[in-house]
């Protein structure tokens, strides 16, 4: 029954999809009052009352042939593809918005239910330094142990951490994807949507197939920015496509937090910005009192001490983490490693930087190096050593 | 019966870079006039018709009437160039009964190219052809052209008779002794001024990346923004490199030879070959091909530098080539005729930018590349190649204040700080692969899992190894070549075993793709 009534629907979607408006969409399903209604209109002679685009629709049905679209839409079925539309109940009310404008939304993974949680968007860079790791997780975190769901774009680094470590945490994900809900971009990722497909949901407004093609994602951010009541940026760079998230969101009246860095980082100069020209509030605690005042109730399943439970749990899974709040040089470090500390902790430098501050020699600089990135305490990232935890 | 109008002299050719001893034999039979060359020649071997008519027509003799057949044997092995010229002319000129060799003169191995005023022009390769004939000890006199005299005396045991004309020639074929003329002394070749480590100031760090890929021929890829100065650090290896012993030197001479297009050598190459070609290469190029087969640019880099430029724009197949030859110090090919091995120990040195902006290893936030591309663009080499490259350097371009100091450059012991190093490190690793016994002597090459108790590495630094084995998966090879290398580092700091230091140092030069994105 599932199966043949989701047949349906994605049929007539094939036909829907058909170079039209938004608004045309929406004024065709409703005339209709579900899909599966107006697959089966398709079908019937035009009637005198019904829109025009009907006959439209009629003729694309015909080129394409049902048998085609009937055997596409088993395919896309087999794979656990669903789709639900702007007239069927359980379609969320905020993607229908004007700003927004979705009609149909394609899904994959447990059920749509989880649309309806209370969600906060975490975005951040494709290219993570060690700082916009540790802090993009450590606030996927927090707001999973609030019990908030988090939607990202599946994108590499910033938001494949989110998706992962809300996972891990034991918290709800939303994945938004620019491209049809069966693909897999980008291919990095494909175990990571394979385990959201299992625990929580991918959706996207593209038809299952779609290329990721480069215009779709900037489309995708709306999506991400209007399903969350709180965007959060956690790294960007000067032009990033997080911004663009971040400005929707601004646009829709959905308020934006950004997570400063240090002033000499590019990749928190985007985050630097959206807070400076007003479109971002500065989170300056990651314990986050800023997101308590957006909380206005707590769940009823979440009182405070489950909470501090669950954190712990997942504090505990990532034992080998120092509380970001509470960085302290390791005691152990003698004078030269005291000064290479000194001159990471303002920003990235290169061996030959870091041997000129120091006063060593290239090969005494490099022997350091070594035994301070094997502890831990360091990475060496495009030619540059950083350290792995920001005080 | 009419008597036998026949003739057979020896002369060589070249197979690859090794000489070839071919007998030219000729006959002229009775029948209409007519003149053909069998035994698998290529275009070169069969225009010598025309050239040996002319040069025995304007040198006043006759070219016989009826029908002159010439015969190269063995006729099975493909022949080509014009080192055959003479030999054909002088058994023509036999066979016709014009000239004859007395008895009792010791046989003569005949080589030069004729030019249609009977003018003996010089050829390629007549080291190889040489040194071919002393290996076999067979023929210890040689008849050649003029210009080719002080490439054959580089062969001290060979009698090599010089001469400009098939005149010339003839007369000492028919056995009077000429006083040997010399070629006019060769124009002193203005001593060229290599580009100097110090010209350029700035990337330490690249410089002494330098230093260790030289000092053991390890392989090193040079990672860094357009213009930041990789291909002219890499100019300087010629003079940073020790000049060729006499061994390497006449191995060094032979490809050169043979593989020279018409270049005249006069003196044993003791420079080591430094190679760039551009990135359009194709493989048969660049190790060796083609029918007959010829060596590649591999081959031509032996003992010395092969520098590919742009190493991301190489074709990814072209690439894959070189895995063996990186390893075995060796190209062996095999084709459905033909076999060869050549040698091709040489220093890989690869030049790159890190993704396809080229900025991505800039302090700013120039690069836009995401890391999907970034691993687009390094993929472009395969995962086996990068496993062979054992240094890696990351450069980036120098500031504005370092700018304004590399117009004034004060030339400094910098260069020759390093190239005594190297020279100090090349003589360590020359002595321990004679007590080892080993054919060799480059620590890149050397066999880590036979020689491990020899390489002296101390026990806290195998530990350190260990570690850092553990923390990144890296394969055998890498393994073994970070020994390699940190061997080579012991040597240039004159230690007598590796310490952890050394492993600590070389860990940073460690190429690691993820550090990249």
């Amino acid at each position: 029954m599932n199966l043949r009534l989701a047949t349906a629907e994605l049929l007539v979607l094939s036909a829907l999809e058909y170079r039209l408006s938004h608004r045309i969409r929406c004024k065709l399903l409703k005339y209709s009052g579900s899909m599966t209604r107006l697959w089966n209109l398709l079908h019937q002679r035009s009637k005198s009352d019904e829109p025009a685009e009907f006959d439209l629709l009629r003729l694309c049905l015909k080129n394409k042939g049902s048998d085609n679209l009937l055997s596409q839409a088993d395919t896309w079925a087999s794979q656990g593809i669903k789709v639900v539309s702007v007239v069927d109940a359980c379609f969320p009310r905020k993607l229908a918005d004007r700003k927004v404008q979705i009609s149909l939304l394609f899904y994959r993974g447990v059920d749509l239910s989880l649309l309806r949680e209370r969600c906060v968007a975490v975005v951040g860079s494709r290219s993570l330094n060690p700082y916009g790791r540790e802090v993009t997780a450590e606030i996927t975190r927090q707001l999973c142990c609030k019990g908030y769901c988090i939607v990202s774009g599946a994108a590499e680094g910033a938001d494949s951490t989110a998706h992962k470590e809300a996972m891990t945490t034991g918290g709800k994900t939303i994945a938004v994807l620019g491209c049809g809900v069966d693909r897999v971009y980008p291919a990095s990722n494909k175990s990571l949507l394979a385990n959201i497909a299992q625990s929580g949901l991918i959706i996207s407004e593209y038809r299952p197939g779609t290329s990721p093609a480069a215009k779709n994602f900037p489309a995708r951010n709306r999506i991400i920015a209007a399903l969350a009541e709180a965007v959060i940026i956690t790294t960007a760079k000067t032009k990033s496509g997080s911004l663009i998230t971040a400005k929707l969101a601004h646009n829709m009246k959905v308020p934006v937090y950004a997570i400063p860095g240090s002033v000499f980082a590019n990749e928190q100069r985007g985050c630097h910005s959206l807070i400076k020209e007003g479109y971002a509030k500065i989170i300056t605690d990651l314990k986050m009192p800023e997101l308590n005042t957006l909380v206005l109730e707590t769940r009823a399943t979440n009182n405070d001490a489950n909470e501090a439970a669950t954190y712990q749990r997942a504090r505990i899974s990532k034992s080998s983490l120092v509380d970001p709040g509470q960085v302290q040089l390791p005691v152990a470090l003698n004078q030269t490693e005291r000064k290479i500390f000194e001159l990471l902790i303002v920003g990235p430098a290169t061996m030959v930087r870091i041997a000129d501050y120091c006063g060593l020699s290239l090969a005494d600089t490099a022997r350091i190096l070594t035994s301070l990135e094997l502890a831990g305490f360091m990475s060496n990232r495009r030619g540059h050593y950083e350290l792995n935890r920001f005080s | 019966m009419r008597t036998q109008k026949y003739s057979s002299v020896t002369s060589c050719g070249i197979n690859g870079i090794n000489g070839v001893l071919v007998e030219v034999e000729v006959t002229v039979l009775p029948g209409l006039p007519s003149f053909e060359i069998t035994g698998l020649g290529d275009s070169a071997v069969r225009e010598a018709r025309n050239r040996v008519r002319a040069a025995i027509i304007n040198s006043g003799y006759k070219f016989p009437e009826g029908r002159v057949i010439a015969s190269y044997a063995p006729a099975w092995i493909q022949k080509s160039g014009t080192g055959f010229d003479l030999a054909l002319a002088l058994a023509i000129l036999e066979a016709s009964g014009q000239i004859v060799r007395p008895r009792g003169e010791e046989p003569l191995l005949i080589i030069g190219e004729l030019g249609l005023n009977g003018e003996l022009l010089g050829i390629p390769g007549v080291l190889n052809r040489i040194l071919t004939i002393y290996k076999q000890r067979k023929l210890f006199y040689v008849l050649g052209p003029l210009d080719n005299l002080r490439e054959a005396e580089l062969v001290k045991k060979i009698r090599y008779f010089g001469v400009e004309d098939l005149k010339s020639a003839v007369t000492i074929y028919s056995g009077v002794k000429m006083t040997q003329k010399r070629p006019a002394a060769a124009k002193k070749k203005k001593s060229q001024l290599l580009p100097r480590l110090d010209h350029f100031f700035g990337q330490k760090m690249a410089k002494r990346a330098l230093t260790i890929a030289a000092a053991g021929y390890h392989t090193l890829l040079m990672l860094g923004s357009p213009g930041c100065g990789k291909t002219s650090l890499a100019s300087c290896l010629p003079g940073l490199l020790p000049d060729l012993n006499e061994d390497e030197s006449l191995s060094v001479t032979m490809i050169q030879s043979a593989m020279s297009k018409g270049g005249i050598i006069d003196s044993l190459v003791r420079s080591r070959p430094f190679l760039a070609p551009h990135h359009s290469i194709t493989g048969a190029a660049l190790i060796g091909g083609g029918s007959p087969l010829r060596p590649g640019i591999c081959t031509a880099a032996h003992l010395g530098v092969l520098f590919l430029d742009e190493l991301t724009e190489f074709p990814g197949a072209v690439l894959d080539l070189l895995r063996e030859p990186l390893e075995s110090g060796q190209i062996k090919i095999a084709r459905a005729k033909e076999f060869a091995i050549w040698p091709a120990r040489f220093l890989l040195i690869g030049a790159a930018n890190p993704c396809r902006c080229g900025y991505s290893l800039e302090p700013d936030d120039r690069c836009r590349c995401t890391p999907n591309q970034i691993r687009k663009h390094l993929h472009r080499i395969s995962g086996p190649l990068w496993d062979r490259l054992n240094l890696c350097v990351k450069m980036q371009s120098l500031s504005g204040d370092d700018l304004l100091k590399s117009l004034t450059v004060t030339v400094g012991t910098e260069h020759e700080t390093a190239a005594s190093q190297i020279m100090v490190c090349h003589d360590i690793q020359k002595q321990r692969s004679r007590e080892l016994g080993l054919s060799f002597h480059y620590n890149s090459s050397l066999p880590v899992v036979d020689y491990y108790q020899d390489m002296k590495i101390e026990k806290q630094a195998i530990k350190l190894l260990g570690d850092f084995a553990e923390k990144k998966a890296i394969s055998a090879r890498s393994y073994h070549n970070l020994l390699r290398c940190s061997r080579t580092l012991a040597d240039l700091e004159q230690s007598l075993s590796v310490k952890t230091e050394h492993v600590a140092e070389i860990m940073q030069y460690r190429l690691d793709l993820n550090t990249l994105l």
